[in-house]
């Protein structure tokens, strides 16, 4: 008996026993493996080797030795067996795992992945195709990508089968329509898919959103591009008012003293007053565009509405045709807003007069109505106006109505539809512009050949102490005595002035330098009894001189005439107390109560 | 000299020992591999001392081929401890 070699083969039978143990303990808990009944060949063929050594070497028997020889064999081809099974089992773990791992990507994908048959069926489609399709996942294989599609002639270029496309790639954005009826804006890519001939990979993205996005977009851009242009008209119009007006008030000044020279002709009358008209119409129209160069804060108040409304409607009736009828639809209510008369008044006349000029030719109705009213919901929706009641000022008309084309663009700047010459196009340009700037809404409803209505909410003013924004012209051409020192940089000015004043009885001296004027009162303080002076001028400016002069006489009355007294930073003339502010081209009736109102105060 | 069955069976061992080669890769990735390649090293280790055993008589061949076969079912057994209990676990 071999001791050792017995030993050995004693300690092996254990081991065996109890690795075959494992293996059969771990079937029996259910784990189904291809590679357990090899492993287990193998121990059982181990086993019956190693009784047979043992039983050999113990001397205790030797019939299993005349099988183990042939046993013996099996062992090698068992092993081979084990290994190639264990290799086989790996290989199909790797390919469920990579199967598992690929369908978690086309789950989780937020891109629509299918293929699609030559015929443009549905073979396969992941949850996104499903969701952005609008279907439930799992019930797109089947059915045609036509049954999606719209009958849009734009889409005629877009094929949605692939019948002898050989076309390597596809890519094209159609509208397609959901089984609940909503319209989506799909991008499809389709690709020829490698080793299988007559399918497509497909990939579908919802555009619709970002399409969405794009389009506020470019709303927005516009909007923005509409701000700075009306921006750099009002930093330009700002900029240049000031010349501008002296040059009007130049022309007009000098035709109202030639107006009223003797001797003149009926023809050369005439012509004087076109240059007054004109000249009047300029001015208006720098004010027009001056209004959209106001950043400093305004002289708002809470006005009544109705008053301003009436008092615009009365100066039309005067003039409009016979042919055009006007009317005034009020509830009679007190409307209050927090605004500037002129703001109201251009509000009402713009409008007005488009209606009317719109109505010339035919004739026909312009309503306008006041009412206090709830703004609908869609306007609340939009965050522009608050809840509540709301003034709600209506300017309609019976005549042509807005052409489609012209519609975007009649709040622009200088667009116009009239005919060269009567309109400046700054109309609705100005009506927008205050509407915005007294936080309100504008509206409009126009269809052609059925008229056009505007409608514009306004904010109600919380105070109930209402000025009437209307206060009566007090035309006088009060004449006075008194001599006056005037300040203008515009030699041009100063000479109408001169004139103007001078027919008032005035003794007038004038300036073209600040500087020299303020040296001229230095020397004599006590000559003069008023000031009238520009603001923007070089060297020494308006203000300016008005504290050097008040220096010396506080009480000395001063009166401000300027192209654009917006330079004037708010609480300026109440810190300088100056009497009155008047723009030009100022008119002489208006130069001769602001004149005549300083030496009254004086003589109170 | 030699017996037919033994050349056959260490034959056969090289077979093994080809797939071993062949498929190393496949084989390298599997749980505890190096356990149950070396187990397998080692068995066809005893087969070659079977068939050497004849040609060289008085050295202790014997007494290798079965150290080996100890070995072997040593390494099996732990394999398959290893290997089983790491399959049942849930993933």
């Amino acid at each position: 008996m071999n001791l050792p070699v017995f030993l050995l083969d004693l300690l092996c039978l254990p081991l065996l026993g109890w690795a075959l143990y494992t293996a059969l303990a771990a079937r029996l808990r259910g784990l189904r493996r291809d590679y357990l009944w090899c492993l287990v060949v193998v121990l059982a063929l181990r086993i019956f080797n190693d009784i047979s050594n043992v039983l050999y070497s113990s001397g205790i028997s030797a019939w299993l030795e005349n099988y183990e020889d042939y046993v013996g064999l099996l062992l090698p081809v068992a092993w081979g067996l084990l290994l190639l099974s264990l290799v086989q089992h790996r290989a199909r773990r790797q390919l469920e795992r990579s199967e598992e791992r690929l369908s978690s990507l086309l789950d989780a994908l937020q891109e629509g992945v299918a293929t699609l048959d030559t015929d443009g069926v549905f073979r396969f489609a992941n949850p996104a195709a499903s969701r952005i399709l609008g279907v439930l996942h799992g019930s797109l294989p089947g059915q045609p990508l036509t049954s999606f599609r719209q009958p849009l002639p734009q889409h005629d270029h877009c094929p949605l089968t692939f019948n002898g496309s050989a076309l390597p790639a596809l890519h094209y954005e159609l509208s397609l329509r959901r089984p609940d009826g909503s319209e989506r804006s799909i991008l499809l890519s389709t690709s020829l898919m490698p080793r299988k001939p007559g399918l497509r990979l497909c990939f579908l993205r919802d555009m619709t959103e970002q399409r969405q996005a794009e389009q506020s977009l470019r709303q927005a851009e516009a909007k923005l591009g509409q701000t700075q242009r009306m921006e750099a008209i009002g930093t330009l119009a700002s900029g240049i008012a000031h010349d501008f007006n002296n040059i009007l008030f130049a022309i007009s000044g000098n035709s109202q003293i030639a107006l009223d020279s003797e001797g003149l002709n009926i023809d050369a009358r005439e012509s004087l007053r076109e240059i007054d008209t004109a000249s009047r119409r300029a001015a208006d129209l720098v004010s027009q565009i001056l209004s959209f160069s106001r950043r400093e804060q305004r002289s708002s108040r809470d006005l009544a509405v109705l008053p301003i409304v009436k008092e615009v409607l009365r100066l039309l009736r005067s003039t409009v045709p016979p042919q055009i009828r006007i009317s005034l639809e009020h509830g009679g209510d007190e409307l209050l807003v927090h605004a500037e008369p002129t703001d109201l008044h251009q509000l009402v006349m713009n409008l007005c007069t488009n209606a009317i000029q719109e109505l010339a030719r035919d004739g026909g109705e312009l309503k306008v109505s006041l009412a206090c009213a709830e703004p609908p919901a869609a306007l609340l929706a939009e965050g522009r106006l608050r809840p509540g009641p709301h003034c709600r000022l209506c300017v309609a008309d019976n005549g042509g109505g807005i052409d489609p084309g012209a519609r975007p663009h009649i709040f622009e700047p200088f667009f116009t539809t009239k005919e060269h010459g009567e309109g400046t196009g700054l109309g609705l340009f100005v009506v927008n512009g205050i509407v915005e700037r007294l936080q309100g809404r504008l509206e409009l409803e126009s269809s052609p050949g059925s008229g056009c209505s505007f409608t514009i909410w306004l904010p109600l003013a919380s105070s109930l102490t209402a000025e009437d924004g209307n206060a009566p012209d007090r035309l006088s051409q009060r004449g006075g005595r008194g001599r006056l020192l005037v300040v203008d940089d515009e030699p041009a000015v100063n000479r109408v002035l001169a004139l103007l004043l001078g027919k008032l009885g005035y003794e007038v001296s004038t300036f073209s330098d600040s500087y020299r004027a303020l040296s001229e009162f230095q020397t004599n303080p006590e000559r003069y009894d008023m000031l009238l002076c520009d603001i923007s001028m070089p060297g020494l400016r308006g203000d300016e001189l008005v504290r050097r002069i008040h220096a010396i006489r506080p009480e000395l009355p001063v009166v401000f005439c300027s192209g654009n007294p917006e330079v004037l930073a708010a609480g300026t003339t109440d810190e300088l107390g100056i009497r009155s502010v008047l723009k030009k081209p100022v008119d002489k009736s208006a130069l001769a109560e602001a004149v005549a109102g300083c030496f009254s105060d004086q003589a109170d | 000299m030699p017996q037919e069955h033994e050349v056959i069976t260490l034959i056969l061992g090289l077979g093994v020992m080809l797939i071993i080669i062949v498929q190393r890769r496949q084989l390298a990735q599997l749980r505890h591999a190096l356990l149950l390649l070396s187990a397998c090293a080692v068995s066809l280790a005893a087969w070659s001392f079977t068939v050497l055993e004849d040609l060289l008589p008085g050295l202790p061949f014997n007494l290798l081929e079965h150290t080996c076969y100890l070995a072997s079912a040593l390494l099996l057994a732990i394999w398959c401890r290893k290997h089983l209990a790491a399959e049942e676990r849930p993933a």
